[in-house]
């Protein structure tokens, strides 16, 4: 039976009367890279601080590391890595005292660890955190989150606002964690590539709810599209099962279709193309079509192209 | 932790450093404007300059370190920082808290030492500096300790709506304020009680505190002590909201009704009282203004005599202007005593035989003479200090105070000079002819309103004696000592006799006028002489019975036909508005002792404020302290209480006002457990706020609803009753909420989990 470190029943969250997580149920398998993903608003941010007891859920409950996560004790505490997406440290303190504190408040800190991954992104120990650039700060928020030598790690949107080298950066230093197959790793993103290369499961978060909660291969596999030809211009498609998206592109119907079976072939052949053929999606692309606004289903510049008065 | 205390010290310390400039250059700015005062009264003193400067700026230091702590952290990502680390949210409250109190001590504290510590050693004025002055100043700075959680709930705890975060600064308010009017009203002797009360009060807000801090501000999963204590000082809040309600429903209502002529004017009203004639009878008279009367003159309306109803003795009087001193002929009340416990007016609060203040004035100060002798009685050493205050010319020709000089030293035993100290102390002083405020002098020495500022020799009355200062001549003179084993309680008036009121017995003194001053008499040019009366012969004595004992101030009279003694207690919260007479004879024993209820503005002119008050009132303790009332009266056979004598003068008011006080319990108890039910609360919780509410009124109902941030309600689809969103299951048909809505394209291939606790 898999061991799963983060286990969430029905987590809700209400802001006043807005559901920002809406009863979500997930479990994060112990050693695994697991990306949370989502339009902005979705609830990621909500979701990872309600599984960390820092925000109390309207609803359900969540655990990390075998312990609930309204009551997390300290020694879990320790043993989980958390990095917010401000990479916020204080800005007046400098990089080394930043160390004395954090260790200060963690029993496994390696200095080791520390030292290693400051040095990498150059930082220099005697500088101001608030003197740092995005990228150093987010080298260093990442050295303070390694440095007590952390089961899990919870990253928050790490990658915002850095630059490519950082991302890269930060990108390897997770590679370099997951070497170490008892460490698991949650994350949110909105960089698809970066999860692509590190992830092996990925959630997706779409208007609060959880639409997607499997392995990436998994994912991909149950995102589907097909090109259908058409001798005319392409019709308004009949009600199709799991429909997500079309595009019009060069006559020519582009159709994402989520949980394709047997009969997705014969339906799509019988709104009248002339071909119907399936093509591999990325995982970029897939994520991107599935996010997309259901209640269009339809590209914007299909969608522009449709209307009579511009046609 | 001791990185996370360093890291707060570090944090704090700019503005820690900023506040004790502050604080210091308050203190050293207030210490040197107080060069130029010394001709002020006894508060001039240097100390005093001290107390204020904590009394302001300890509750302004812990609120900002409060805000200061929290207000830069309590944005998402810092918090998240702050509390995510290999302590528990305990600890990192109880770091941060040590952290800010430790500022606020330095911040405070050291100035206030160092000041106080300046006025022990000579200051600027060489007043005598008892070691008790520290009392209200370690008051002040442990009640001040409220404001530094008070400000951290404001920040953190997540109310109702943005104000209501401003809730809990009402009880360290009101604790600053009690704390202060107690050292400068009562005593400055603060008792332990006071400081236990003190520190059960921060003790109770730095528990909600931490309840709020380790959830973050949510109500979600905060502890029931946690949720206790801070339901305390929110209903504090509260309560006082009902009573400035009231307050302003109150008088709004006397301007309308004045505006719209509904009844008469509050000061037009007829008023009844209670008094006693010569022949011991107990009289009701109603007194009312008389129209236009730019002497505010009353006439009588209605006497009855209570012991003999159907006399038409009093009748005359009926319709004549009653004069000030109630001598219209025909009118011949027993002249009484009064005997004042204090005329302090927190003085409930002071244990019987409490300290006095810790320094008493003797004589006023001559203002902006070129010298001047002035007195100050310290209760901390037993001796009075004599100061020399000189005056020096400026060049510009105004004169200018210089620092007093302690020239003597008196003891019961007589004059010393300043190097030395008498062998002997006075005890508690109770009455003094030199200050002009001292009420119960005046009780004594009535001619005081007379001869005050004029005298030379001062008329000391100690528990330990009564003993004349005569400063000019440099002797002490004792003129009562009091029997062995004996305390004097006060000296008071009895007609034209003096009676020296023991603890347990008064003794009846022929006035003997003693000069204690001259004075120039415009109108001849002549020296007259002022004097006062003091005890001379002993005429009689009688013992005061322990029913009388018991209470603090009550009054007496001898009824001359009867050879007995009548005393009077209240109106007042002690005898639950009534007027207590107990007539005695002369060796003590009881003859009668009849409560009359206070009826002050009579059934048919009395508003409807009473009512009004009902509807803020808690229930429970209001019914609960008439019952008391009726048990105690039934055990004293005095029964009916003053309850049920209010019911039977004024029935048709008296049960609105009952039905209102039992309605507002009803609807207060019905809405809590409404609101209770509407959110899903256990039935212990709602059966506790419905009881709750129901006992302490609408300040209790108000309180449960703004100490949380109530969750919303969203319509339920299996019954479609309203349902809050942070319940499992919906409260009125116990359905679980509904999923979100699946269009098919759902992708979920979770592996199977095994079940855990938390989980479970």
């Amino acid at each position: 039976m898999t061991d799963f470190v983060i286990r969430s029943q029905n987590l809700t969250r209400y802001f006043g009367r807005k559901c920002a997580v809406d009863q979500v149920t997930l479990s994060v398998p112990r050693g695994s890279v697991f990306a949370v993903l989502g339009r902005n608003g979705s609830g990621k941010t909500t979701l990872i601080r309600m599984l960390l007891g820092l925000l109390s859920p309207s609803r359900g409950t969540g655990e990390v590391l075998g312990c609930s996560s309204a009551a997390l004790t300290a020694a879990v505490r320790s043993r989980i890595g958390y990095m917010t997406e401000s990479h916020f440290v204080y800005g007046w303190m400098r990089v080394r005292e930043c160390a004395a504190f954090q260790a200060g408040c963690f029993p496994r800190w390696n200095a080791k660890v520390f030292n290693s991954v400051v040095d990498y992104f150059g930082l220099d120990a005697e500088a101001k955190a608030k003197n740092l650039s995005r990228g150093e700060r987010a080298g260093l928020s990442l050295a303070l989150m390694l440095a007590p030598e952390p089961e899990l790690l919870v990253l928050d949107d790490p990658a915002l606002g850095l630059d490519p080298v950082a991302r890269r950066a930060l990108v390897e230093a997770m590679l370099a964690v997951t070497a170490d197959k008892d460490r698991t790793i949650l994350f949110s993103s909105h960089l698809l590539d970066d999860v692509e290369r590190v992830a092996d499961h990925v959630a997706i978060l779409d208007r609060s709810a959880l639409r997607v909660h499997c392995a990436v291969d998994d994912f991909r596999d149950r995102i589907g599209r097909w090109i259908l030809t058409y001798a005319d211009h392409p019709p308004v498609l009949p009600p199709i099962r799991g429909l997500i998206y079309t595009s019009v592109i060069d006559q020519a119907l582009h159709v994402t279709i989520a949980n394709p079976d047997e009969r997705t072939q014969a339906e799509l052949e019988a709104t009248g193309a002339a071909t119907v053929s399936r093509t591999q999606l990325s995982l970029d692309q897939a994520v991107i079509d599935y996010l997309s606004d259901r209640r269009q289903r339809t590209s914007l510049l299909t969608a522009v192209a449709q209307e009579p008065t511009l046609a | 932790m001791k990185s996370l205390f360093w890291k707060e010290l570090r944090q704090l310390a700019p503005w820690g450093a900023l506040l004790f400039a502050a604080m210091s250059a308050l203190m050293a700015g207030s210490l040197y404007s107080e060069s130029e005062k010394y001709y002020y009264s006894l508060y001039s003193q240097a100390w005093f300059q001290v107390w204020l400067v904590i009394v302001f700026g300890a509750p302004c230091t812990a609120f900002v370190i409060g805000v200061l702590q929290t207000v830069l952290e309590v944005r998402r990502d810092q918090w998240a920082f702050l509390l995510h680390r290999g302590l528990s949210p305990t600890q990192i409250f109880l770091t941060k808290a040590g952290a800010g109190l430790a500022v606020y001590t330095a911040a405070t504290l050291v100035p206030t030492s160092i000041g106080f510590t300046w006025c022990a050693w000579g200051g600027i004025e060489r007043n005598p500096l008892s070691w008790y002055h520290a009392l209200p100043l370690l008051a002040s700075f442990l009640a001040s300790m409220a404001f530094y959680f008070a400000a951290i709930l404001a920040v953190v705890w997540k109310g109702p709506w943005y104000l209501s975060r401003l809730l809990p600064l009402v009880a360290p308010v009101l604790m600053v304020v009690g704390a202060v009017a107690y050292a400068s009203d009562v005593t400055e002797y603060v008792p332990a009680r006071i400081f236990a009360a003190i520190i059960l009060a921060v003790g109770v807000l730095g528990v909600a505190t931490w309840g709020v801090f380790v959830r973050s501000g949510e109500a979600e999963g905060r502890s029931r002590a946690a949720n206790i204590c801070l339901g305390i000082p929110v209903f504090v809040a509260m309560f006082g909201g009902c009573l400035c309600l009231f307050a302003v429903a109150a008088a709004a209502y006397e301007l309308l009704a004045a505006r719209w002529h509904l009844h008469q004017p509050w000061y037009a009203r007829p008023y009844t009282g209670v008094t006693v004639d010569r022949d011991g009878h107990i009289l009701q008279v109603t007194t009312v203004p008389i129209r236009d009367s730019r002497r505010g003159a009353r006439q009588f309306q209605r006497i009855d005599d209570l012991d003999e109803p159907q006399s038409t003795r009093y009748a005359p009087l009926v319709g004549q202007e009653m004069s000030t001193t109630n001598s219209v002929p025909a009118w011949d009340p027993l002249p009484m005593a009064h005997v004042r416990e204090s005329s302090q007016p927190f003085a409930f609060l002071k244990r019987s035989g409490s300290p006095p203040r810790i320094l008493e004035q003797i004589g006023g100060r001559a203002m902006m003479q070129k010298s001047s002798l002035t007195w100050v009685y310290s209760s901390a050493d037993g001796w009075i200090y004599g100061y020399l205050q000189e005056y020096e010319t400026r060049d510009d020709g105004r004169m200018r105070p210089i620092p007093p000089r302690l020239v003597e030293v008196v003891g019961p035993d007589g004059f010393v000079s300043a190097s030395q100290r008498p062998p002997r102390r006075f005890g508690k002083l109770l009455a003094n002819t030199g200050y002009r405020h001292d009420r119960l002098a005046y009780d004594a020495w009535p001619e005081l309103s007379r001869v005050s500022g004029v005298a030379a020799r001062y008329c000391l009355l100690f528990e330990d004696g009564l003993f004349v200062i005569d400063a000019p001549a440099h002797a002490v003179r004792r003129l009562l000592v009091p029997p062995a084993g004996r305390k004097i309680r006060c000296l008071t008036k009895l007609g034209d006799a003096v009676a020296v009121v023991y603890d347990d017995s008064i003794s009846v003194h022929t006035a003997m006028p003693i000069i204690i001053g001259t004075r120039q008499d415009r109108e001849t040019a002549t020296t007259v002489d002022e004097s006062i009366d003091v005890p001379g012969d002993l005429q009689y004595s009688f013992p005061i019975p322990p029913e009388v004992a018991q209470f603090g101030s009550f009054s007496f009279g001898r009824v001359p036909g009867r050879d007995a003694m009548m005393f009077q207690i209240g109106p007042d919260l002690s005898t639950f508005n009534s007027n207590r007479f107990i007539e005695t004879r002369l060796d003590g024993t009881i003859v009668r002792s009849r409560d009359v209820l206070n009826p002050g503005i009579p059934t048919e002119e009395a508003p409807p404020i009473l009512s009004a008050m009902a509807i803020f009132a808690p229930p429970a303790p209001v019914l609960a302290t008439a019952a008391f009332d009726e048990f105690r009266q039934v055990v004293r056979g005095t029964a009916p209480g003053a309850c049920a004598r209010l019911f039977r003068r004024m029935p048709t008011q008296m049960s609105l006002v009952a039905a209102i006080l039992i309605g507002s319990a009803l609807f207060c108890g019905w809405s809590a457990g409404r609101t209770a039910r509407r959110y899903g609360f256990d039935v212990r919780t709602r059966r506790a706020w419905q009881w709750t509410a129901a006992a302490l009124g609408p300040a209790a109902l108000l309180t449960l609803w703004f100490l949380r941030d109530w969750p919303a309600l969203e319509k339920c689809l299996a019954c479609s009753n309203r349902r809050p969103v942070d319940r499992e299951l919906c409260p009125h048909c116990g359905a679980p909420a509904a999923p979100p809505r699946s269009d098919g394209t759902e992708i979920i291939i979770s592996e199977p989990a095994h079940k855990v606790a938390a989980l479970a």
